[in-house]
């Protein structure tokens, strides 16, 4: 798992990579918690190259979430394969962490 | 039962087999019903019986006497610890002194155990078929019947080989023993491993010396042979177990075969050194019969199992715990707090209880371990951890009834029927999720099969869906951060929509087929979901707790809902009443 963290204006680009479950969960929980500023209203995943995620996985994105709720945002995801989008219906987390249509301009890779 | 005298080979093995079955089904029966009657009133009754060592000693050596096997009332008391009827401390010594108890039968030949088993099979069978007394007492009754089918598995055993010491091979072997005594000592160690008694053996020892087959010397060996067998079987038998009952096992396989290597080594130096040994002893101060001088050796070896097991006294439970440790389900299931509460002040002993509750919470996640991708627990690992909180769960309710029949002030009510509705909701979420674990890993398992990638992605999402409330609820109840709880509370509430598509979807689909398990599983599913949202902390929820009295089996009547935990109107939610 390769996480890398990328700041927006109203919040933050979280880009995962590989499996999030148990063996990185927690170190990922922690990244996001000190990339988070009280002002960070939105957290973003990017989940394009996530290939896996297990249940510690989505602790991690009701955490994040709970973050940004606490500071009067949301969290929202983008490039879910159609497993983890099922993975995340199923788990109830529709409406914890919803789609964001359209990637944002500043999550582009650097050329 | 007395097959002995015609025994062919084939009825033999037959006997044998049959011996053995009888004895596990009967063991396994005499541990489920052990813990069916398990409550606190039972083990409060039961510690008064063994509140002193003398008590226990008593209760052992009595024991001893009547199963006629130190094997079988091994395994008997391993059930009472099982079922927490019994500390471990007073499990010992009942152990060390129901082998002393096995010497009083060889001396009252007349006494039959044929006719004892067949007593306690029928009395038990026939009490437990027409469910005899009260519905409480059906677990008793289940119970002796079990211990009854429990013994006559032993007795089989016997029977099966009773044959062997008449063959005319097994006599010319025996002759050939000639004056070997390390080779009288291995014969009784692995007679005793098919001779399911040591009484038993001696009594063929002395026939073997009446006829001068064997020597007293070789014959005591064979004796002390038979101690160390005792404990070669009790590993053998309950090789399976873990915890608490392989620690009984190691104790009884320790003092027997101690007491067994410790009289054999004196035989032989005695006969090195020429010092007058203890049949010298015998011979010489108390009787030259060579039937009672075996039968004397045999209490000395019994006698020096206690000696054993009370010179080491409180160490053997430290040992023990080191040569097989607690299981994290046995552990679980023993209460930390409530225990200690004699004597507190209601609303002390109210915390005790939700701490006590809190512990269930955290484990419920485990449960599922076995089905999950990154789960380190196998099936029957999360069975008995799913037991072990249903036997914690059963504790908590026997506190609370017997809080409520005392007087308490109007917060300490509240909180007393808040932990009861909440303790019924995990009681049914322990239930639902052992249910799922089980339906779910049936479902994998067809799936794989059938190459059903679908019906896969289906039951990943449903395990780790689950996996992952639980793990928040177990959150929220060490936390109680309202934002954590109003958080849980979203992803498991209005779920209806999504389920009724998934079930459309599991119709629709042609790789899923007909595939009646897979609906059940996402109803059991639907139903863990919406009881994690029953158990949520009470306090935290912005309510009193009492609204999650709706369907788990309330009836809003306080005095109904504690004075009977097992009245439960199980919860329906559509999806079960559709299934």
């Amino acid at each position: 798992m390769n996480e890398s963290i990328k700041s927006i204006p109203d919040g933050v680009v979280v880009v995962l990579t590989g499996r999030l479950d148990s063996k990185n969960a927690a170190e990922t929980l922690t990244m996001i918690r000190a990339a988070m500023s009280p002002s960070a209203k939105r957290v973003v995943f990017d989940f394009n190259a996530l290939v896996f995620m297990a249940s510690a996985g989505l602790g991690v994105l009701v955490q994040s979430a709970g973050l940004a709720k606490a500071n009067g945002g949301s969290a929202h995801h983008f490039g879910a394969s159609p497993a983890i989008i099922q993975l995340l219906r199923i788990a109830g987390l529709g409406s914890v962490i919803t789609p964001y249509q359209v990637q944002p301009e500043s999550t582009k890779a650097p050329a | 039962m007395n097959t002995a005298e015609h025994l062919t080979t084939f009825p033999a093995i037959a006997i044998f087999l049959a011996g053995l079955a009888f004895f596990f089904h009967g063991l396994d029966g005499v541990k489920e019903s052990l813990k069916s009657m398990a409550g606190r009133s039972l083990r409060q009754r039961i510690e008064r019986f063994t509140s002193t060592g003398a008590l226990a000693a008593l209760w052992g050596f009595i024991l001893g006497a009547l199963a006629q096997s130190s094997t079988a009332a091994s395994f008997i008391v391993t059930g009472f610890v099982s079922s927490r009827l019994l500390t471990l401390r007073r499990a010992l010594t009942m152990i060390a002194w129901a082998n002393l108890g096995t010497v009083v039968l060889p001396f009252i030949a007349s006494f039959d155990i044929r006719t004892a088993i067949a007593m306690i099979l029928g009395v038990g069978g026939l009490l437990a078929t027409f469910r005899a007394g009260r519905e409480f007492l059906l677990p008793a009754w289940r119970g002796l019947f079990m211990l009854g089918l429990l013994m006559l598995g032993l007795q089989f055993l016997k029977d099966a080989t009773s044959g062997i010491p008449d063959e005319p091979w097994f006599r010319q072997f025996a002759q050939t023993l000639g004056d070997s005594l390390v080779f009288g000592f291995v014969v009784g160690i692995a007679s005793r491993l098919v001779i399911q008694s040591t009484s038993a053996i001696v009594v063929i020892v002395v026939t073997f010396v009446n006829s001068g087959i064997l020597t007293d010397s070789q014959a005591a060996m064979m004796v002390h042979g038979a101690g160390v067998g005792v404990g070669a079987t009790v590993l053998l038998m309950g090789r399976s177990s873990h915890g608490l009952p392989r620690q009984l096992a190691y104790f009884q396989a320790i003092i027997n075969s101690g007491a067994g290597a410790i009289l054999a080594l004196e035989v032989l130096t005695t006969k090195l050194t020429g010092i007058p040994s203890l049949m010298d002893l015998i011979r010489n101060t108390i009787t030259s019969d060579s039937s009672r001088m075996l039968a004397i050796v045999y209490v000395v070896q019994q006698s020096l199992c206690v000696g054993i097991a009370e010179l080491c006294g409180g160490r053997w439970t430290q040992w023990l715990n080191r040569l097989s440790p607690p299981t994290d389900a046995q552990n679980l299931a023993t209460p930390m707090y409530i225990d200690q509460g004699a004597g507190v002040d209601s609303t002390s002993f109210l915390d005790m209880i939700a701490r006590e509750q809190a512990r269930i919470v955290e484990r419920l996640p485990d449960i599922l371990d076995c089905v999950r991708s990154d789960g380190e627990r196998t099936m029957a690992e999360c069975n008995h951890m799913a037991e072990s909180c249903k036997s914690l769960g059963a504790e908590i309710h026997h506190a609370l009834r017997e809080l409520s029949q005392t007087r308490l002030d109007r917060q300490d009510a509240e909180q007393l029927l808040a932990l009861d509705i909440k303790q019924r909701a995990v009681d049914q979420l322990v239930t639902e999720v052992a249910h799922f674990a089980r339906a779910s890993l049936d479902e994998r398992r067809t799936s794989e099969t059938g190459s059903d990638s679908d019906g896969n992605a289906l039951l990943f999402g449903m395990t780790e869906g689950l996996h992952l409330v639980l793990s928040q609820l177990v959150e929220c109840d060490r936390s109680r951060v309202p934002s954590d709880v109003s958080m849980l509370l979203m992803i498991v509430s209005d779920r209806g929509d999504l389920m009724e598509q998934l079930r459309a979807d599991i119709a629709a689909s042609t790789s899923h087929g007909a595939r009646p398990g897979l609906q059940y599983t996402l109803a059991l599913f639907e139903r863990a979901m919406w009881l994690v949202g029953k158990a949520v902390p009470a306090a935290a929820n912005g309510n009193d707790g009492l609204d999650g009295l709706d369907g788990i089996g309330g009836t809003g009547d306080t005095d109904s809902t504690l004075n009977d935990p097992t009245n439960q109107t199980p919860a329906t939610s559509n999806s079960l009443q559709h299934t």
